[in-house]
């Protein structure tokens, strides 16, 4: 079974981890089979962007079965806008990352206005993260589906695959979607009510939903559990695990 | 005359929370123009990603600018090297340790965290701990060790239990930043408790001003506000010493 991972964290996160160096994620990519991945990078997400999406691109450049997400953060707009200048161009970087749970800044914001004019002229896709409620301490939630798919029908033309898929939120995230055409989901989370890539494939349409695994934070083994019990046919396997992501992405 | 001013509660690097200029430069600024002449201080990284190379990133700064008192944080979800973290940062020269469970989702029971007062209480750093794990558990948690404890982000609903903790334990102390009812000060007067307040301002983050004006502006002594200002908290980093 062929696969690309379209979820994958680079680096430290402050939990009990031993193995979060690129060496330990390409064993982990060998052993799944996986033949091409997407990464982010951790120090981007929780802390430096700047420094986070440059350790990305060292990254990418050296092992040909890696990609990059230039991650944001909407509370420095000009830096992020800067940062998606630097990179979109290359070729190993095919989508735009945000954490509105991260950053503390709803991704329906104004702020991310710019942001969004310049991302739709480049095409590049948004990995957005999505979930049912507040996170890391904030008070009002900043990137559940109603507020996800607010942007997605006020910008037509960008392209937004919701990370996570809403996470318990799942349900309400796919009955959403339904009919935007601007919108895919990556199924992560770190558990999986049954059967939700099934549910959501039946609803969105088999070219809208897409294998990740949350990795190195989370195990990726534990997805392939997901795609063995997903109530779905061959070809659609074959489009959630690889075909989504070569056309989403354009990956080559 | 100058008053000379001690904030417990500042932070440099970078905020990913919110815009915000984080960076040391604005940090030492503030600081000047608010006439504070120490302030304890730690990187936002250690908060937000790495809590040793946090901690490098607070010791070279506070070794360059004397003004900044370090101050050095441990994330308990880590598991590895807490413990031993606690007693090089100590051994460094660390007197003040600070907990951000508020950005980290862990609580008052996580034992990853309560286990590391086993190896707190072999050092005589003060901690602080912000009032979202619960006034009356640190209260409780307290009573395992001799260290001095801070308890930070009160909020003026708080002052009950403020007031009945600080009578019942001599270790504990707070920090006044949030204590912003009409009276809070007068009443830590009257009850004979201004020698456990020390001023906090969480700067660059908040304004640096909403902590120094309530307690000038309030009608306790000179004598009490100097202690608020610097005296209580001079006493308590006198007293953590190796």
């Amino acid at each position: 079974m062929k696969l690309i991972d379209v979820h994958m964290y680079y680096g430290d996160f402050f939990y009990p981890i031993y193995k979060t160096g690129v060496n330990d994620l390409i064993d982990r990519m060998d052993l799944m089979g996986t033949e091409k991945t997407i990464i982010m990078s951790s120090l981007a997400i929780n802390y430096d962007m700047v420094s986070g999406n440059a350790q990305i691109a060292e990254i990418v450049d050296k092992h040909p079965r890696l990609y990059g997400y230039i991650f944001v953060n909407s509370n420095y707009t000009d830096l992020a806008l800067n940062e998606i200048k630097k990179y979109s161009s290359r070729k190993k970087f095919v989508g735009i990352k945000f954490h509105p749970e991260c950053s503390n800044v709803p991704f329906n914001s104004p702020v991310n206005e710019e942001l969004f004019n310049y991302i739709e002229k480049i095409n590049m896709p948004i990995n957005v993260h999505t979930w049912a409620f507040a996170e890391h301490g904030n008070m009002v939630p900043n990137s559940t589906p109603k507020i996800i798919l607010e942007v997605a029908r006020k910008r037509p033309k960008l392209k937004i695959m919701a990370g996570h898929m809403g996470g318990p939120a799942w349900k309400e995230m796919v009955d959403l979607a339904k009919g935007l055409k601007n919108i895919w989901v990556s199924h992560i989370s770190s558990w999986a009510d049954s059967d939700k890539v099934g549910y959501a494939i039946k609803e969105l349409g088999s070219d809208k939903v897409l294998f990740g695994t949350g990795m190195m934070e989370g195990n990726g083994i534990s997805q392939l559990g997901v795609i063995e019990d997903a109530n779905i046919t061959k070809e659609e396997k074959y489009k959630f695990c690889y075909k989504n992501a070569i056309d989403l992405f354009g990956l080559e | 005359m100058k008053r000379k001013i001690i904030d417990t509660n500042t932070f440099f690097g970078i905020w990913p929370r919110a815009k915000i200029d984080c960076s040391i430069e604005r940090l030492l600024k503030i600081i000047e123009e608010k006439n504070i002449s120490r302030a304890f201080t730690l990187s936002a990284k250690g908060i937000f990603h790495d809590f040793e190379q946090g901690n490098d990133e607070t010791y070279e700064i506070c070794n360059k600018y004397k003004q900044l008192i370090p101050v050095a944080t441990i994330i308990p979800q880590k598991y590895f090297g807490c413990h031993e973290e606690i007693l090089k940062r100590w051994k460094q020269g660390f007197k003040v340790f600070k907990f951000f469970p508020e950005y980290q989702d862990w609580n008052i029971g996580y034992l990853p965290f309560i286990k590391l007062f086993d190896t707190f209480s072999k050092t005589k750093a003060i901690i602080i701990l912000p009032a979202v794990l619960g006034i009356s558990s640190i209260h409780k948690l307290s009573q395992k060790l001799d260290n001095k404890i801070i308890i930070s982000e009160l909020r003026f609903s708080d002052m009950a239990e403020c007031l009945q903790v600080l009578h019942e334990n001599n270790k504990l102390y707070l920090e006044t930043q949030r204590l912003t009812s009409i009276d809070a000060f007068e009443i830590f007067s009257s009850e004979g408790l201004i020698d456990r307040l020390v001023l906090g301002s969480y700067t660059p983050i908040r304004y640096t001003s909403l902590s120094i004006t309530q307690i000038v502006y309030s009608t306790i002594s000179e004598e009490e506000k100097d202690k608020i200002f610097h005296s209580n908290v001079n006493k308590l980093l006198k007293e953590a010493t190796i």
